[in-house]
Formats: C-alpha cells, structure tokens, sequence
C-alpha cells in the first residue's frame, strides 16, 4: 500500500462530496423565493412570454428532473445563461475566475512564504524577542479587517509612496489571454513589460488578502514546533550525532508541517470569500462582482455556477492538502482513510 | 576484573532543579567512575536522579530548570562540564546513548534508511550551513551512497534484524517496538562510540523481547569493546548486564561495589531493602523529570534514607550525612555502620546484624507517625500504591507493544 493507492484514494473520496455539493446548491437555488424568469425579462413582459423562458430553463419540471438535466449539461461544460450576461454561465466563469484564483493563489503563497519561516523563528526561539515579536504580528494579521488593511496598504504605498498601482490587473497591453492568469499569461508570451506590470498590480490585493492566513500560519506552525521540538526522537536523532539545525529544518519540520497543512487548507477556501471584498476595493475584475451581480438579480444559474466553483475550490485544496499530509506523514498512509 | 584507567569520570555532582516549590536539590555529591571496557550499572528507584545524572553525561540537561551547581566530568582526562564545545565534540565522536522508549525516539516521518544515512553522513559535526540543509532535505545523494547503506545493513544485521534492506526503506511505524529498539540500538552504533549510555532501553518492551535486546546488547559491547553506563531499576537486568553497580537512593550514591558484592551481600540497608527481601517499592512514573519533585526542595538532614532505615541511629543518622565509607575489598557504602578498612566479613556481619526489615515491608507506607518519610521518598510514593522491583527477573512490562 503506497503513496500512489493513498492518492487515488482520497480523489476518489472527493468524488462524492462534490455530488452532495452539487445538490445541495442546486436544491437551495430553487427554492430561493422570485422568479427568475420573471425578473430576467422584466415587469413588462408578457405572461406567455415568462412562461415560455420558464419552459425553456425547464423552471417547471420536478427539482430531480431539473437537477439531472442541469449536472448532465454540466458534464458537457453547459451551465445554462446567465440572465445577467446572457452568455452560457460556463464561459463567464471561465472568464472571470482565473483573476480570482490567480489572486488567490498569490495570496496563499505568500502566506505561506512568510508564515511558516516566522513560525519557525518563532519556536526555536520560545518566549524570547523574534517569538514575541512574530506573536505581535500574527496577532495583527487576524484581528485587522481585510478591507481596512487594504484602504491603508492603498494609502500607502499607492497614494504616498506611488510604488505599486492601487487598481487593476495590468497597466500595460495585456499578453494574448490563454490561461486568463496574467502572470502565466505574460510568462508564456515572454512579454515581461506584461509580468512586471502584473506582479505589481496584484501585489497589493495579494498581499492584503495575505495577511490573515499568514497570522493563521505563523501560529499554527510555531506551536506545532515547539510541540515536536519537544519530542524524544529529537534528543536520540541529537545524542546520535546529527547537529541540532539540520534536526529542527528537516526532522521537525517535516513532522510539524501536518498541522500547519491543515491550516491552509481551511484558510484556502476562505481566501475566497475575503477575495470578494478584496476584489472591490482593488477593482480587480475577478469573481466577486460577477457573484454579487448574480445575487442580486436572482440570476439562478449564475448563483449556482458561482457557488459550484467556491465548492470545488475548498474540495481541491482539501485533496490536494490531504494528499501532501500523506506525503508528510508516513502514519496517515498507513493509518487507512488519514482521517 | 583489572581496574584501568577510567574512561568516565564523574565527580562531586550536583544538580538543582528550579521548582514551583523552591529549589530541589536533586543530585548531592554523585561520583561515578567507568573504566575501559567495563559495563556498570546504575540502579535505583525512578526519581532517585539516575536519568539526571545521564542527561548530564551526555549533555543534555534541559538548563533551565536544571542546573549543574558543582562537579566535573572527566572523559579520558578531558574535562567537559566546563567547556560546552569540548563536550559537544566528545559526544559526537565517542558518545552514544540508547533511549527507554523506541516508540517515541525515532522520527516518525522519515524513513530508518533516511536516519541512519544523515547519522552517518553528519556524525561528529556539530554545525551545518544553509545549504547543505536545502541539499540535504531536497534528497540529494552522495558517492558514498552505497556504502553508507552496506553500513547500516550491516549493523541491522548484527542485532539480527530481518531483512536489513527492506527495513531501511520502512517508517518506524511499520516496525514492532522490539524491532524499533534494535534499530535504536543500530543507530547509536553507527558513530562507533567507545562509551554507551542506556536508559532502561528495554523498560518498554515485554518480556521475551526485553531478553534478545540485553543479548544483543551484550554482543556489540563485547564485539566493539564498549563501555557502558546502563540505567535501571531492574535488579534482574543489572545482574545479567554489570561488572559493577552503582545504587542510588534520592540523589546519593548509597552503595558502589562489583555485581556480585551488591547483589549478594548488600551492605547499605537500602540495597539490603532491595536485593534482600521483595521489598515492596512504589511505582513510579518513570517520564517525569525527578528535579520537578517537590521532595528534593527539603531533603532529610544527614543521612537521607534515615527516615526509612530499620537502622538508623538517632543523633548520628539524621544529622550527620554519612561519608562514602571503602572497605578493604574496595567495596563503598555510605552508611554510619560502618567505617573505612572494615573487611567484607566484617561489614557483611555488621549488616546481618543491625538491618532486620520487618517481614519485608521496609519500603511499605509508613503510618503517619514518620512524616518525614514523604519528604524524603520520591514522587508518587505516598500515592500509597506499590509495586515491586523484581530482583531476579525483568519486570515484566504493562506498557508493551502497541
Ligand atoms: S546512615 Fe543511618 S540511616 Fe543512613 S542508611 Fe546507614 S544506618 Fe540507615
């Protein structure tokens, strides 16, 4: 039983997951009150007119009916119009949601990139100046609203300092769009007049958006530190010879990684979610407005496209998380399911 | 046995432990000596300070709350309580130690092979820089490679491992707790160390298995011509593994003398209480460290076993702390019975005649009437439960594999 059963084991399990997703967020649309033909042509349509866009979107036909035809149309990349953009919800999505996973993702990395390292100083020094220092910060990342973090970033280094663009995604003529991530779009076109712009327009939101989840990191990752640092197989892998740095970045490390994995996975997911209000204020043209549009005009197939890829998000980074603490932790291989 | 000159040499320890309730004062004037090639054991009751006294061997008292207050530690001459870097380097290079619990001293993350391979590859160097960690943890191989891992095959191999190979491509978890203890025991081989240290390594195991680890432990020491220190509380062990014994009782040596001395004919009434009868000893909680017993913050004046001795004499015994008295025979006792020169006859009739423990309950709970007592036993003691040390075979173990 290896690595390789483990991974296909747990994809397998997300399978299902995503289905009773799926329902769930379908089932909930239906039932939202309005109706969605009706405000899609306005209060000046004809009743036969409604009836007849009811028709068509199948409004009528029992929610199981509705839900088969919706996942089968889903499987051929059809998600129904949206009655907002009047193109097919598939297409807007594939449109705006690489701007937001892109932001995202950015986030996350840099997060990750800052919060684990300060974690890390944080618990090999216990109680002394950089710990109590970092333990500040962290406490700063999680109490500071996002958007009040984002208006002062703005403030400064927009406004005051004029080093990196307040708004946007790119300053200069976008790179043909292929994967609709500017970064890697500008990489594959070799226009790095395109990628400098890039990185400092998505700086800002990434960074703000950031700031949360490193708080998060730093703290799991220095208690889980210390916790390891701790443990007996460090004073026997010690007393056998090896010096104590390479025991603290590669043996401890690697042990206590497990739970600061299962932190990122949770604050992956909700990166999303504080990625909406990021996307306000820095104007980047990502999801959110798409998401908060949809809402508003009860634009049923934009809602449920809009959920179904939060959906997916949270169940991606939770496998993809799951499968990284089997390659991290040898016990949650053996240990059956890892749960 | 031919006395050489000592490879360990410990003396005048003393350790405090800073505690919630003061300081205790854990380890009173312990020397101990090992000579080349000599196996020797230290016994005595959990919290008696003999784990202390190892962590200090090899470094790695937790300081704070410990603290060396006073001693020197000698290893072939070179003295190493007073210069941190020196004994760094010795314990790289010729130390190495077996740990109680083979569940928890290896890391479960990595594989035996990954372990074994960074012991070798690093032994005896005490810093590593940046790049060599990124190197190391990206995976990278070295030429010697292949015969690092010969290396560790081949001392699986000796502690008769099934299987070397596949084992070094296993995680500990895949491997039983008497397998774990081999490779344990493998991994503090692979510095070739001249000095051991044990602590109880075979505590954790049951029975059966407790028997092949002394054997195979018995085996490298001879192979390797070893010295070593071996920690327990385990008479039975003691007698199969040491040429001499130490005993130590609340942070003292009570009684040194060859295997056959202390385990025959003890003279020290705490040995005596030991070997003699089934004295009945409190169990222990063999992980705590002893310095956070709240015991040692007021140990009994003079002798620190007179609370508890069938013969302690009032006026000397509880004010005079009793010097380590050495007989003709080379045997030590710290006890006010006797005095320096006696002859082993001589003590041994002194001992029969004084020390008489009550049909064998020296060690049980006294009523509240010794309050004392409690002061000067360790933690758990006057937890009222007891247990005994078994003087002739291995306990055996509650906590076995998995
Ligand atoms: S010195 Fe006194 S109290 Fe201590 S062991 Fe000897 S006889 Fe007992």
């Amino acid at each position: 039983m290896g690595f390789k059963s483990y991974v296909i084991r747990r994809t397998l399990a997300g399978i299902p997951v995503f289905i009773g997703l799926s329902i769930l967020i379908f089932t909930l649309a239906r039932v939202l009150p309005g109706d969605p033909a009706r405000l899609a042509l306005g209060p000046r349509a004809t009743d036969e007119a409604v009836q007849s866009l009811r028709d068509e979107m199948g409004l009528d036909d029992p929610v199981v009916v509705q839900y088969f035809d919706y996942m089968a149309g889903l499987l051929q990349g059809d998600m129904g119009i949206s009655l907002i953009t009047n193109r097919n919800v598939a297409a807007d999505l594939v449109y705006f949601f690489p701007a937001t996973f892109e932001l995202i993702t950015v986030g996350m990395l840099i997060a990750i990139a800052i919060g684990v390292p300060l974690g890390i100083i944080a618990g090999r020094n216990k109680d002394e100046a950089e710990d109590n220092a970092s333990r500040l910060f962290a406490f700063f990342g999680v109490s500071m609203p996002a958007f009040w973090a984002a208006i002062l970033l703005q403030l400064v280094f927009a406004f005051h300092l004029g080093l990196l663009p307040a708004t946007g995604r790119i300053g200069v003529e976008a790179p043909p769009r292929l994967t609709g991530m500017m970064l890697v779009d500008s990489l594959i076109a070799m226009d790095f007049r395109a990628f400098r712009s890039a990185v400092a327009h998505i700086a800002l939101p990434a960074f703000t958006l950031a700031l949360a989840p490193m708080a998060d990191i730093a703290r799991m990752t220095r208690s889980s530190f210390i916790e390891e640092l701790n443990k007996d197989y460090v004073h026997a892998l010690h007393s056998s010879g090896i010096p104590g740095k390479l025991i603290a970045y590669k043996y401890v490390l690697k042990s206590s990684f497990a739970a600061t994995l299962t932190i990122i996975a949770l604050d992956y997911g909700f990166l999303i979610g504080s990625a909406f209000l990021i996307e306000i204020v820095f104007a980047w043209p990502g999801m959110a407005r798409y998401g908060v549009d949809a809402i508003l005009a009860n634009d049923i197939n934009a809602i449920v496209g809009v959920t179904l890829v939060v959906g997916i998000v949270f169940i991606v980074a939770n496998l993809v998380v799951d499968i990284l603490y089997g390659y991290f932790d040898p016990r949650v291989r053996y240990g059956g399911d890892g749960e | 046995m031919s006395r050489t000159d000592p490879i360990l040499e410990l003396r005048d320890l003393e350790v405090h432990f800073d505690t919630f309730d003061g300081r205790a004062r854990v380890i009173n004037d312990v020397d101990i000596t090992v000579d080349e090639g000599e196996t020797v054991a230290i016994v005595g009751e959990s919290g008696c300070g003999k784990s202390v006294t190892a962590e200090t061997i090899m470094g790695m008292l937790p300081q704070p709350p410990g603290e060396i207050v006073d001693g020197e530690l000698y290893y072939k001459g070179e003295e190493l309580l007073g210069d941190q870097t020196a004994h760094e380097r010795v314990k790289s290079e010729s130390m190495g130690m077996i740990f109680q619990d083979p569940m928890t001293s290896l890391s479960p993350v990595f594989t035996v092979g990954e372990m074994m391979r960074d012991v070798l590859t690093y032994q005896g160097k005490t810093n590593v820089g940046w790049l060599e960690i990124v190197r190391n943890v990206l995976g990278r191989r070295d030429a010697d490679e292949a015969e690092m891992r010969d290396r560790s095959v081949e001392l699986l191999d000796q502690l008769q491992i099934p299987d070397p190979e596949g084992v070094l491509d296993r995680y500990p978890i895949e491997l039983s707790g008497g397998m774990r203890q081999r490779v344990l025991i493998a991994m503090a081989m692979l510095g070739e160390p001249e000095f051991l240290i044990a602590d109880e390594p075979t505590t954790a195991l049951d029975v059966t298995v407790q028997d092949q680890i002394l054997d195979l432990l018995t085996e490298q020491i001879e192979r390797e011509n070893l010295s070593m220190l071996y920690i327990t509380h385990n008479l039975g062990v003691a007698r199969r593994i040491a040429d001499r014994i130490y005993v130590m009782y609340a942070g003292e040596i009570a009684e040194v003398g060859t295997r056959d001395e202390i385990l025959d004919e003890p003279l020290h009434p705490y040995s005596r209480g030991l070997v003699d009868s089934v004295p009945k000893l409190t169990e222990f909680d063999r992980d705590g460290i002893e310095g956070l017993l709240p015991d040692y913050t007021d140990p009994p004046s003079g002798c620190r076993f007179h609370p508890r001795c069938p013969a302690a004499m009032s006026g000397t015994c509880d004010v005079e702390r009793p010097p380590r008295y050495e007989l003709s025979s080379g045997q030590e006792v710290a006890c006010h019975l006797y005095e320096d020169g006696l002859s082993r006859a001589e003590a041994a009739e002194i001992a029969a005649e004084e020390i008489e423990f009550d049909s064998g309950a020296a060690f049980e709970d006294r009523p509240t009437s010794e309050p004392a007592q409690d002061r000067s036993s360790v933690k758990g003691e006057s937890a009222g439960t007891t247990a005994s040390i078994d003087a002739q075979t291995p306990r055996s173990a509650e906590d076995t594999d998995e």
